[in-house]
């Protein structure tokens, strides 16, 4: 660990009250989408963050950038504590942090055209020294363009005039135009067919250098997650249960969990998928709103002792990788 | 005689735009107990050759040609151009089709007890209690746990993995010949995506049935399938038994397609060859290979790059059981 991490949490928690449906409606319980996580992100990293849906990794994500008021905890953006301040204190932060979307059909507002949507950004934040007049806000824009891959010309198209990897590039360039040092990717390329998944993937990687960007990847696919982050965090119903170098995480699964999603990938070679021995775990995910006492894994963990039920393991250090489980692998 | 024979299938939009050729002359067979994937990007007509072979497609939307003949136990049919109340009989009973998004595919308002029962009272005349047994008997295959009381839950109440499970109960509950399974696990996380595929290996096993898998995950094809056609733009461009066209892809397309997925067992941070381009309009087809655009092969083609962009390969078989559309001198990639 680095004295100053671009990012860090510290027992981060974000609960969404249930409420009945009533006209006096009153809060029945608590969905805890994130239930207590503490990372840092060092400067130019990629930490992965991945787990199945519902386990609260979006949710994570949005919380960081105070998308959403965290229920509890700390979040730390170079260093200073942004968990209380007020969106009037975020908005000059926001030029620093930003997001990219999974959905580019959703995530673009389809009356306004690339070049609205693109440098809105200047606009919103009045930002001078980049560009000073129309004219120049259009340069920036053409600029950012030509940088995703974009022909500068479609500068007045609409968004539904291009296809999923390039309204994901022009995602990507909203994202860039006020020159962040951070970017949360909450699955970036999981709506694009395999051919155009790798030219994005590609894209995103020679950015992060260009522009010495620090990401937070968050993805249900891990062979993209491991293809793209330095380190890796699992995440199981609003816990980590596992957080380590991505070599590390994939040569040495500690966690069950872990060692069951990464044997559930399949494979893309007939002769290897029919060997290799794969561990396939019954039922669901829990309700999160009612997560199971001790450790959360629990329910579907093959290996749990009486502990598992009564005492939740806290993260402990094992080989390279911080685990959350009593009887780590 | 294969189990079932698609030859010439040619399925076309007309839209304001100019016509869409969504599937584009398609043959293939498919045996008895055999899993046939279809693999392809979004727009390669993977799902329309299905829809076709279920009669899906609306007549006043869409024109179709070609032919598509099942063999029966007694006779043989063809599926193309069949009457809608004939096509009724066997759509659900010798056919069936599982969909991508078991959110959607669920009558939100009517339990899982009733769609089951619905299904079997369709094509069987037998007292409603028979097919309740029959219900609770596949909820039970497919591995719901306390079926005789599920029976009475709604869709809400399940999970994403529970209800793909019920839509498969569904499909199963006459005992179909041929299982059209379009992109059955994409909408479900890996854990999940893991438990229905060895379900459907079990399956398959037990009830002989042939499988037709339409997926864009080459992952999934490399551990269910027997053989795979791989599609773009409207063709079948290369046909082949899984191994071998996994060892040995014969057409740029597919090669570049496996090049880009990222691997786990191939370790992390380094590049992925990304396919450049996008796939062609469907209005719009070049007058040749469709793929020609997008292909780094082009020059090492006897008679240049020109013959790719002006004359369409035709499929041919290269070694026995694999066929590739490509005009590279013996496909050398």
């Amino acid at each position: 660990m680095s004295e100053n991490p671009i990012v860090e949490v510290k027992n981060l928690q974000k609960f969404f009250p249930i409420t009945s449906n009533s006209i006096f409606a009153r809060v029945k319980g608590e969905n805890k989408a994130v239930n207590g996580i503490s990372f840092a992100i060092e400067r130019g990293e990629t930490l992965g963050l991945v787990g199945e849906s519902g386990c609260g990794k979006s949710t994570a994500g949005r919380t960081i950038l105070k998308l959403y008021e965290p229920t509890g905890g700390e979040i730390y953006f170079n260093g200073e504590n942004i968990s209380g301040y007020s969106s009037r204190r975020m908005k000059p932060l926001r030029t620093k942090m930003q997001i990219i979307f999974q959905d580019p059909y959703s995530s673009l507002n389809p009356r306004h055209s690339v070049g609205e949507i693109i440098g809105a950004a200047f606009t919103i934040h009045g930002i001078d020294s980049v560009a000073s007049s129309k004219r120049d806000i259009k340069g920036s824009v053409q600029e950012l363009m030509e940088r995703v891959g974009l022909n500068p010309e479609h500068y007045n198209r609409y968004p539904h005039e291009f296809s999923g990897g390039q309204r994901q590039r022009i995602g990507i360039a909203r994202a860039l135009a006020l020159r962040p040092e951070f970017i949360v990717c909450d699955e970036p390329v999981s709506a694009l067919d395999v051919s155009i998944q790798a030219q994005v993937i590609n894209l995103l990687d020679d950015l992060k250098g260009d522009f010495g960007l620090s990401y937070l990847f968050i993805a249900h696919d891990l062979s993209v997650v491991q293809h793209i982050s330095d380190r890796v965090a699992v995440m199981y119903l609003g816990k980590i249960v596992e957080i380590a170098p991505t070599e590390e995480i994939y040569q040495r699964p500690h966690h069950p969990y872990t060692k069951a999603l990464l044997s559930a990938i399949p494979i893309p070679d007939p002769v290897l998928e029919s060997a290799r021995e794969q561990i396939v775990l019954t039922g669901d995910l829990p309700s999160p709103a009612n997560p199971p006492t001790g450790c959360v894994f629990n329910t579907r963990c093959w290996k749990a002792q009486a502990r598992c039920f009564i005492e939740e393991p806290a993260l402990q250090m094992v080989d390279q990788s911080e685990v959350a489980c009593h009887y780590p692998e | 005689m294969s189990f079932l024979e698609v030859s010439d299938l040619r399925v076309e939009f007309p839209t304001s735009d100019g016509l869409v050729k969504a599937v584009d002359g398609v043959t293939f067979t498919v045996e008895r107990g055999e899993t046939l994937a279809i693999v392809g990007e979004s727009g390669s007509g993977k799902t329309v050759t299905n829809l076709a072979l279920m009669g899906l497609l609306s007549k006043r939307g869409s024109r179709l040609s070609g032919s598509a003949i099942m063999k029966g136990e007694t006779s043989t049919l063809e599926l193309i151009d069949l009457a809608d109340d004939q096509m009724r009989k066997i759509r659900g009973k010798n056919i069936a089709m599982i969909f991508q998004d078991p959110m959607s595919s669920l009558h939100p308002y009517y339990t899982i007890g009733d769609q089951i029962i619905e299904a079997h009272q369709a094509h069987n005349e037998v007292d409603i209690e028979v097919s309740t047994a029959r219900a609770i008997e596949l909820l039970e295959m497919v591995g719901i746990p306390d079926a005789s009381n599920r029976l009475k839950a709604f869709p809400h109440q399940f999970s994403g993995g529970m209800r793909q499970r019920v839509m498969i109960a569904m499909a199963l509950v006459n005992s179909p010949d041929l299982l059209i399974a379009d992109e059955p696990t994409t909408a479900l996380d890996v854990t999940v995506q893991a438990q229905i595929l060895k379900l459907l290996r079990e399956l398959q096993s037990e009830l002989k049935m042939a499988i037709i898998l339409i997926t864009h995950d080459l992952g999934v094809v490399a551990g269910a399938a027997d053989r795979v056609n791989v599609m773009y733009a409207g063709k079948i461009v290369e046909s082949a038994r899984v191994r071998e066209l996994y060892a040995n892809p014969l057409m740029p397309y597919t090669h570049g397609l496996l090049a880009s997925i990222p691997r786990m067992d191939r370790g992390h941070g380094k590049r992925l060859s990304a396919i450049a381009g996008q796939p062609p309009s469907l209005i719009a087809l070049p007058a040749g290979c469709a793929f020609a655009p997008r292909c780094t092969f082009t020059e090492r083609v006897a008679g240049g790059s020109d013959r790719c962009k002006s004359s369409m390969p035709a499929l041919t078989e290269h070694t026995p059981g694999h066929f590739a559309r490509c005009h590279l001198e013996g496909a050398k990639l």
